[in-house]
């Protein structure tokens, strides 16, 4: 593994992500955001406010698992410099592996915001060990939409990418139960989110803020999500030359 | 050993055969220039040639290794015909980036200096234009010091001036040992810096040779003479005139020259070869089949 060509690459992929107005307001702010203006006002005892923590931690990581494996990815696939990084000199795992990085990092970042939001605007009483905790298991857990994300953008075009993505994360952050607990969903919408990844995340997440026992069951079923995913990838894709 | 070897290698993308049995090699020190018309499958070969693609049948091999590989990556620098780059990325970021792969390559400094880039290296590379991204690419790609250098349409949106001064890098890099493999659809480009010319027509080779062979071969050549009546119809060729002036473009430009010689009134007759530029606009004409 050359460090040199791993920063080299790291740098100018921070650079496309973050000098990128619409990729920041969606993955840093939004999340926050949403939590200010949809969750706060629930948020009035403290394991309240470690749920919803959960909630929009998993709301933020999933942003940036959409975003940046699905809408980025998408639009990069088709581009003349994602083909070109494959004609320099540098293995094909520095590559994944730069990209997992820095989605790790963003993801970081984006669970740090909404956890100082929550902290600064509610009475969270949280340890921080148990937070790193949370951010662990996330990580973990959103692989499986990671994949998912890297296996439609090979389908889904340039252009149809954000609304095609959006229109997936905001329904299924919703049908999830991320934004309203699952018992505040209309009843319909709560029957059919049992059979969401988003709620099968969200059901470890919620159980791990406030220090109870996972249901194993969530982890499998995520196991399951992630398997199909990496089928769809493994099988060949579309061309993408024309 | 060539620096790169195409062995009756054919490439389909669906129905569309693409290419259909092209070999050639490109020995170490040439320069060697791709030329056809749209859709001859120029831009394919080189997607080949840079490991992007894969032949459908038949072997390519640069430097006795497949081209996606490692080993054949670290030989080449490839500037591909369109540069896209991080947009948000400022050109000295991207050269930087490209230097981190090479690590016996030239100083950013270096190619700064040889490319005038000075003015370019503080600006997004997305709010430069075609042109200037187009330097910059040229820059990453001579940065690495690679043996060999795959320039896909290297000059489009170039202005005369940048165009000539990569003219003589190009001819620099080559007299010190340097192999080029390019494409391009300005013809005197090729007459100018082509070691060798490889048409490509249909996916097959149909002619290879250098840019003065290429306009033997086919015999072109421009009869001019001074002549105060209209010359007789027995000349082949097409016929232009200017006032006294008249040009004669044949591939039988020794009967021209009899016929003029026969009639008599033709003064100050000239013979000169045609430029290849015009071999080409007076062939693409005939339905695509120029050669």
């Amino acid at each position: 593994m050359d460090l040199t060509i791993l920063w080299a690459h790291l740098k100018i992929r921070f650079v496309q992500l973050f000098k990128e107005p619409g990729y920041v307001v969606s993955t840093l702010i939004f999340p926050a955001l949403f939590f200010l203006i949809f969750a706060l006002p629930n948020a009035d005892t403290p394991d309240k406010a470690r749920f919803l923590l959960g909630s929009f931690s998993v709301f933020a990581v999933l942003g940036v698992c959409f975003f940046q494996f699905g809408v980025h990815h998408a639009q990069e696939l088709r581009t003349g410099w994602h083909r070109f990084l494959h004609t320099l000199p540098v293995p094909r795992c520095h590559l994944f592996l730069t990209q997992w990085f820095a989605a790790l990092v963003c993801a970081l970042l984006s669970a740090a915001v909404v956890y100082v939001t929550i902290e600064f605007s509610t009475d969270l009483e949280i340890e921080f060990t148990r937070w790193l905790q949370m951010v662990g298991v996330l990580i973990l857990g959103a692989a499986p939409f990671a994949l998912f994300s890297a296996a439609l953008a090979r389908w889904v075009s340039p252009t149809a990418a954000l609304p095609t993505f959006n229109l997936i994360y905001i329904l299924s952050s919703f049908a999830g139960g991320l934004w309203l607990p699952p018992n505040a969903l209309p009843a319909k919408v709560e029957t059919f989110s049992h059979y969401l990844p988003t709620r099968h995340l969200g059901e470890i997440l919620w159980k791990v803020s406030l220090a109870q026992e996972i249901e194993w069951r969530y982890a499998i079923y995520l196991a399951v999500f992630a398997l199909a995913t990496l089928i769809i990838l493994a099988a060949p894709g579309p061309s993408l030359k024309r | 050993m060539p620096v790169l070897s195409f062995q009756n290698v054919s490439k389909s993308f669906g129905p569309n055969r693409v290419l259909n049995g092209l070999s050639f090699s490109v020995a170490p020190g040439e320069l060697l220039v791709l030329l056809g018309p749209n859709g001859a499958g120029k831009s394919t070969t080189m997607s080949m040639v840079t490991g992007l693609e894969h032949p459908s049948s038949g072997q390519v091999e640069l430097l006795g290794a497949a081209p996606d590989s490692m080993a054949a990556r670290r030989q080449f620098a490839f500037v591909p015909q369109d540069s896209h780059m991080p947009a948000h990325a400022t050109g000295h970021q991207v050269l930087n980036f490209m230097r981190a792969h090479y690590p016996n390559g030239h100083s950013v400094d270096d190619v700064v200096a040889r490319f005038d880039l000075e003015r370019l290296l503080a600006f997004q590379v997305g709010h430069l234009s075609g042109g200037q991204r187009r330097l910059i690419a040229l820059a990453g790609a001579f940065i690495s010091k690679a043996p060999f250098m795959i320039l896909d349409e290297p000059t489009v949106g170039l202005d005369m001036e940048v165009r000539h001064g990569l003219y003589q890098e190009l001819r620099r890099y080559t007299s010190e040992g340097g192999t080029v493999l390019m494409t391009t659809h300005y013809l005197a480009e090729a007459e100018e810096l082509a070691s060798r010319v490889i048409v490509l027509h249909q996916g097959k080779a149909v002619f290879s040779g250098t840019p003065g062979e290429i306009k033997n071969r086919y015999g072109f050549k421009r009869v001019s003479f001074r002549a105060d009546q209209k010359p007789p119809d027995t000349l082949v060729g097409s016929i232009t005139q200017q006032n006294d002036q008249w040009r004669v473009d044949s591939s039988r430009s020794d009967e021209v020259l009899k016929a003029l010689m026969a009639w008599g009134e033709a003064r100050e007759i000239e013979v000169v070869p045609l430029p290849l530029e015009e071999i080409f606009l007076s062939e693409s004409g005939k339905g695509g089949a120029w050669i």
